[in-house]
């Protein structure tokens, strides 16, 4: 952060133990020399510029801005809905103010200095206003500039510059991290996080929970009582953070740290046996991937190949949309690295709150979330859709590809895009190019509509993949980055349940596998719901895949089946979540807390509280 | 001609007041007027369609805020502008 005029580090701070509380926000338990990250050290540089060189200069500042604007893209599409999108959608709009950029380019041309020092000042303008402010939340926006301000500037300063660099199995401990800082954590091997402010939401948790670091946030004042190499233990399980233990603690900590971690391994060691019901059901579980690090994963936990492949970065942070070239290459290196499982290729799921720069001219309307995106976006951009399809078909002659299209609402709709498949398949013929012709086609079920009419969509197509994360928004008609109507988000609403059997059971009719990849197939709480519904696929983030694998090895069918026929037959989603909880929870203790807290509500919580692990008392 | 007026004083009736998401709105709907639109409080006047000056505002629940527009759809704006602060953002 660019806090200029901030306080130093505290220098009279005490050098003993000390223990604090914060938020648990990602599972598991670090203990490792303290990386302090300290942003106050930036340094702007300051220059005077030539008159001649201002239009190059205020060139450097828009490209800055747009670059700034694609990595803010980049991340957001990476995470889940909540309130750090919202931070991150409300930075996005500030690169766009045109004040902001009026007032830069202003100070640019007539005081003749770079961009850099230009845009720090104007910047430094806005946070000190609004740390005045009266009102806390006017305050705390003022960090939101700060980090967007220093992005801006590394943008300014070339990539490589002002990175946060940790060495392996550290402690990084930082006030706040900014979106930029947690993405590179996912390069850096680190033992734990810990940051002064956020919540289990902040970008730090979330990127956190993914890497699968311990991590605790809201832990106040900690900055200035560590200081780098200190030892710290981090407790993500409970939220605890224990600068300078002393050696008994130490080794009583790395107990506990044992402990969990031969929980991890038992579940982990199981990764390369079936997924197989004690009464001898198969689930097939798979992972879903977007990015290096999770095809790595997908392979690590045993995934029997990708669900979904979200192909839309394939398209971000550029100027112009891939060539079929890329796309086949890129697809090819991905089914290599996989092989011999299959993986589903999605293909570009973009609008909505997932943008690429070149494509413009399409409005998303007063409700983006119901307008031109994903499959509607794709009939629109024929020609990058069809440089797609080309692109995988030449790739399926390398191994198990499938394909499916997103946001499928109707009939006629998937007729307009099957016809790009055929149209694809004739371009490639002509030009005498080498594909596969039997390359199966699916849909993902997102939409109450296509769910509804599922028997009328599953003659046209070879597999179906229940997206419940679009669904169950789409279906309860909440915003799910609307924490007022979070309350409502029910993923065993009977509306819900109901459409996932209508879903199943046309597939069923049609002879045709159908698979589930939102977030509740990551959930171990939902394992048994829905494989008792008599779903045989799921696909999750990878590092969920051993924990549900062990649920479904340690269960028999039958009594999955008997689960889910009570919860479908319960009177709202409460009452099926609590009928849940009633089964799962004393019988998978271990593996809910150990799918960390996230996703857990209060009951399930306090539930575990009765019997938590070791050091809460810390 | 109309007398539809393009400028007033109206008071800001929701708890969180203009607050990050509140402002996004505004300046999303400002977005859509042709007319230049300006907030002013306590001796600041701010472009609506820029969110870090309206934020700089910092407008909690019961502060006022003249609001002022300019250009050929003035009234229009002035109006949906108004409406959306007098709604409460949606809010209430």
């Amino acid at each position: 952060m660019i806090a200029r005029g901030a306080d130093p580090p505290d220098a009279s701070q005490s050098l003993g133990r000390r223990a604090c509380r914060g938020i648990a926000a990602s599972p598991g338990i670090g203990i490792g020399p303290a990386y302090l990250v300290d942003r106050r050290r930036i340094q702007v540089p300051h220059y005077a510029i030539e008159r001649a060189a201002v239009r190059d200069e205020i060139g450097r500042f828009r490209e800055a801005l747009r670059a700034t604007q694609e990595q803010l893209e980049a991340i957001k599409a990476r995470l889940p809905h909540g309130e750090h999108r919202q931070i991150l959608k409300a930075q996005q709009m500030m690169l766009r103010d045109p004040d902001l950029m009026h007032d830069v380019e202003g100070r640019i041309r007539d005081q003749l200095v770079n961009a850099e020092w230009a845009m720090i000042e104007v910047a430094g303008d806005v946070e000190r206003t609004l740390r005045e402010a009266a009102d806390e939340q006017f305050r705390e926006r003022s960090s939101d500039v700060a980090h967007l301000a220093d992005q801006v500037l590394r943008n300014l300063l070339g990539a490589g510059d002002c990175r946060i660099d940790p060495p392996a199995g550290a402690i990084v401990i930082a006030y706040d991290l900014s979106p930029a800082d947690t993405a590179e954590l996912a390069r850096a091997d680190v033992g734990g996080i810990v940051t002064e402010v956020g919540g289990r939401t902040s970008h730090s948790a979330i990127m956190a929970r993914s890497l699968e670091i311990p991590a605790v946030v809201g832990v106040e004042g900690l900055t200035k009582n560590v200081q780098t190499s200190d030892m710290v233990v981090v407790d993500g399980i409970h939220g605890c953070v224990v600068v300078r233990p002393d050696p008994v603690e130490v080794a009583r900590w790395e107990e506990a740290r044992r402990r969990y971690d031969a929980f991890e391994d038992r579940v982990q060691r199981d990764h390369a046996l079936p997924a197989t019901t004690l009464d001898g059901v198969h689930v097939t579980l798979r992972a879903n991937a977007a990015l290096d690090e999770e095809v790595a994963s997908a392979v690590f936990h045993g995934a029997e190949g990708v669900g979904l492949y979200r192909t839309e970065y394939v398209f971000m942070n550029r100027k112009a949309p891939p060539s079929e070239e890329e796309h086949y290459r890129h697809a090819k290196a991905i089914l290599r690295r996989l092989s011999p499982h299959p993986v589903t290729f999605r293909t570009f799921d973009l609008g909505a709150d997932k943008v690429a720069g070149y494509v413009r001219d399409v409005h998303g309307g007063e409700n983006p979330a119901l307008g031109v995106r994903s499959l509607r976006l794709a009939l629109r951009e024929r020609e990058m859709f069809i440089d797609q399809i080309k692109g995988l078909l030449r790739a399926a002659l390398h191994g198990p590809l499938r394909i499916m299209l997103p946001f499928v609402s109707g009939r006629e709709e998937l007729e307009a895009a099957l016809a790009v498949f055929e149209e694809a398949k004739a371009r490639l013929a002509e030009d005498g190019m080498a594909h596969a012709v039997d390359v199966p086609v699916g849909i993902m079920i997102e939409i109450p509509a296509a769910a509804l009419a599922a028997d009328r969509l599953a003659p046209l197509v070879d597999f179906f993949s229940i997206g419940t994360n679009d669904l169950i928004q789409y279906t309860l008609a909440i915003d799910r980055e609307n924490d007022d109507v979070g309350y409502l988000y029910e993923p065993l609403h009977p509306a819900v349940l109901q459409q996932l059997r209508i879903v199943r059971d046309a597939a069923d009719r049609a002879g045709i596998p159908v698979s589930l990849c939102g977030e509740m197939a990551a959930d171990p709480r939902y394992t048994w719901v829905l494989v008792g519904l008599g779903l045989r696929e799921l696909s999750m983030h990878p590092s969920a895949i051993p924990v549900v694998k062990n649920i479904v090895r340690q269960s028999s069918f039958d009594e999955m089946k008997a689960l889910a026929e009570q919860v479908v037959a319960a009177s709202s989603g409460r009452e099926a979540e609590a009928l849940v909880r009633e089964v799962v929870a004393p019988r998978f203790r271990e593996h809910l807390e150990h799918g960390g807290a996230d996703g857990l509500d209060s009951a399930f919580e306090s539930a575990l509280d009765a019997d938590a692990g070791p050091g809460t008392k810390t | 001609m109309s007398d539809a007026p393009t400028s007033g004083t109206i008071e800001i009736v929701n708890d969180l007041g203009l607050h990050a998401r509140a402002a996004a709105k505004l300046v999303g709907l400002a977005n859509k007027f042709e007319s230049d639109i300006f907030l002013a409080r306590e001796g600041r006047e701010v472009n609506a369609k820029s969110i870090l000056g309206v934020l700089m505002l910092a407008c909690g629940k019961g502060s006022t805020v003249d609001v002022r527009a300019e250009g050929p759809d003035a009234e229009e704006a002035y109006a949906a502008v108004a409406k959306l602060i007098q709604e409460g953002f949606g809010e209430l």
